[in-house]
């Protein structure tokens, strides 16, 4: 067994300092070496506030109210601004849904790969041939070209290539990829999936997987983490999930999507919304929608071993009425 | 019932000579009661179609022709009175509603505009429309932001159904939707559709829901349909590799199911404005030869695989065949 990279315990998300409303509520998170994680949910869910909690990158007014983070065994509480943002980049690295979070549009691609090299301290000689390496391995033709071109002269499959290289370029030991593939098409989502999994196979990265899309989730990932109304519900190894849900929220969930082949049925409906992040649910957050619920379900499940995963249900799945 | 025929819409390339062809030369037919879905990736013009459509945009060549009487053409109160019949809903209705207008308002507006019922009917027809869309006749008191974006989706399609169209041009009308709240108003159309005899044009990126509501479906690639034919013989026997790779790019949410390791469709869409030669489809197609770069293949009547399948075989004969762009279809 790998020690852990990433160990997260207990980790709370609160907006505003003089009445806070905690948003993200004690969430319990590991990565082991070079494991891929998924972690899945809808708009609301915390899923991308969590990520930006752990990379300490929160703005106010929303900030950490109790938890801690380890990465590699170190806490990143403890470290001053500084080490922390050598941190990022280098040991961990962070791609969004949208590639113009990390790119600056007056500037070359290649110029922005090559400077977050030198940066992390990669001498100037070493920075650009590495550039163009990089550029070849993540699939942008014609790289002795492409570096000189601008973002706006990419595409966002291309745009997202390039943020791919100039995370890797460090070959960090985590990677976050929040909803990188979401707006862009389901064939060029195929090939930057390819990508990362290929890439994260040579490098033998950590990956945390952020997305709302569970074919994503099922095609990458060894486990999933799914999150609901701020907490995390089922963690499990992916085949678990799918097969053998232990939370109703991810059975439902999974009940909802259309078959991909064979017969077509009604979709199973999922009665009311997802909470907003400000609205407070006494209990089980999935309570109001569950067609599980019972009265104990009024007192908030911990999240606790399942087969061979984890679940925050007061019910388990042999108790459930059908 | 609706039939468009050979429409191009072509847009001028700022600063130069070039024209990107949005549309190049499609045709559909919508029968009464039938759910066409339209399916193809950002560029495909699966939108400029929904809007020459509706007349929201006028088609460069090409008729629009619904019951008989030819849209493209009209102008003024007898377009209005054609425009009645075909409707749209578009993917975002926050963006579609006014933000300070509450949902009766908004809905008393679009009667009073199209001079339906008297005004002292019309909070009855508001709480009627409500109701035939799921929700409460208190919606009718509530602003937009006081919505999920599910109720958001039912009164945009309240809103379209205000008017008693024949005709609803749904453009991806579940993708901005979360996916716990997808189902609901998948099965809302579902419902519509029989209960008003409806016809839908659903147009959406998104395979698996077309899959789940057309009756026919037609792959639209850098402005052709490239393939069109009964939903299950275009999605589950697809006849030409646009179509093939674009179904297997859909991640399935199944762990058991072998996604395939290499991309199904390589490279990128080409500039609209600079499309290749040929079939707009071979630089990215597997099976591309000579005749694919030189020649433009015809969207022709090809054989149906599943002969045993009766109702494909039904639906593809009510639809005047199966029929795919592809020299080797």
């Amino acid at each position: 067994m790998n020690s852990p990279v990433l160990e997260v315990h207990d980790l709370a998300v609160a907006a505003g300092r003089k009445h806070p409303v905690e948003i993200v509520h004690g969430i319990d998170l590991t990565l082991r070496a070079g494991e891929t994680v998924g972690v899945v949910g809808e708009s609301g869910s915390g899923k991308s506030v969590t990520m930006l909690a752990l990379m300490r990158l929160l703005g106010e007014p929303l900030h950490i109210s109790r938890g801690h983070v380890r990465f590699r065994g170190q806490d990143l509480a403890a470290l001053r601004e500084p080490e922390m943002r050598s941190l990022r980049g280098r040991e961990i690295a962070m791609v969004y849904q949208d590639p113009m979070t990390s790119l600056n549009p007056f500037m070359r691609v290649g110029d922005q790969v090559t400077e977050a090299l030198l940066v992390h301290g990669v001498d100037e000689g070493k920075a650009t041939a590495r550039c163009l390496e990089l550029f070849a391995r993540v699939g942008i033709p014609d790289p002795a070209r492409t570096v000189r071109a601008y973002p706006h002269e990419f595409s966002g499959g291309m745009r997202q290539r390039v943020v791919i290289a100039m995370a890797l370029a460090l070959r960090p030991a985590l990677l976050i990829a929040d909803e990188p593939t979401t707006a862009l098409d389901v064939t060029i989502q195929q090939q930057i999936l390819g990508l990362v999994a290929e890439l994260q196979q040579e490098m033998g990265m950590a990956t945390i997987w952020v997305t709302h899309d569970l074919g994503v989730v099922a095609r990458l990932v060894e486990r999933v983490v799914v999150m609901y109304g701020g907490h995390v519900v089922e963690d499990a190894p992916v085949a678990q999930l799918f097969a053998a849900p232990q939370h109703p929220y991810t059975e439902r969930l999974l009940a909802s999507l259309p078959n991909p082949t064979g017969e077509r049925a009604p979709l199973a409906q999922i009665p009311g919304r997802p909470p907003l992040p400000s609205e407070h649910v006494e209990g089980c957050a999935f309570r109001p929608r569950c067609p599980q619920a019972r009265d104990v379900c009024a007192m908030p499940p911990p999240l606790v071993d399942r087969a061979a995963g984890r679940a925050a249900c007061w019910v388990p799945p042999h108790e459930w009425s059908a | 019932m609706l039939d468009a025929a050979g429409l191009v819409k072509r847009y001028p390339v700022r600063g130069s000579d070039a024209q990107v062809h949005a549309l190049d030369g499609v045709s559909v037919r919508l029968d009464a009661g039938e759910t066409l879905g339209i399916v193809g990736e950002s560029g495909c013009g699966k939108s400029t179609l929904a809007k020459v459509l509706v007349r929201l945009v006028d088609p460069t060549e090409g008729r629009v022709v619904l019951d008989g009487v030819d849209l493209t053409g009209l102008r003024g109160p007898a377009l209005r009175a054609q425009r009645r019949r075909i409707q749209m809903v578009f993917q975002d209705p926050y963006s579609s509603l006014d933000p300070r207008q509450r949902v009766g308002a908004a809905l008393t507006e679009v009667l009073a505009v199209h001079r339906i019922g008297s005004p002292g009917k019309r909070p009855g027809r508001v709480a009627e429309l409500l109701d035939l869309v799921g929700l409460p006749a208190a919606f009718a008191e509530r602003l937009p932001h006081e919505m999920s974006g599910g109720q958001r989706q039912r009164v945009g399609i309240a809103r379209a159904l205000a008017v008693e169209p024949q005709v609803l041009l749904l453009d991806e009308p579940v993708s901005a939707l979360d996916v716990s709240v997808r189902a609901e108003v998948m099965n809302l159309l579902v419902r519509l559709r029989a209960e008003l005899s409806l016809a839908y044009l659903f147009i959406s990126h998104d395979v698996a829901m077309v899959r789940q509501i057309s009756d026919r479906v037609a792959v639209m690639y850098l402005g052709k349909v490239v393939e069109e034919g009964g939903w299950r013989e275009v999605l589950d026997d697809p006849r030409h590799p646009y179509t093939r790779g674009l179904r297997d790019a859909v991640p399935v949410p199944d762990p058991t199911v072998a996604a395939p390791l290499t991309a199904t469709v390589a490279g990128e869409v080409p500039d609209p404005a600079d499309p290749p030669s040929g079939c707009p489809f071979h630089p990215r197609c597997p099976l591309a030869q000579d005749v694919c770069r030189s020649t433009v293949p015809e969207l022709r009547v090809i054989d149906s695989a599943i002969d045993s399948a009766i109702d494909s075989a039904i639906d593809s004969a009510d639809a005047g065949g199966r029929r795919a762009a592809c020299h080797f279809a």
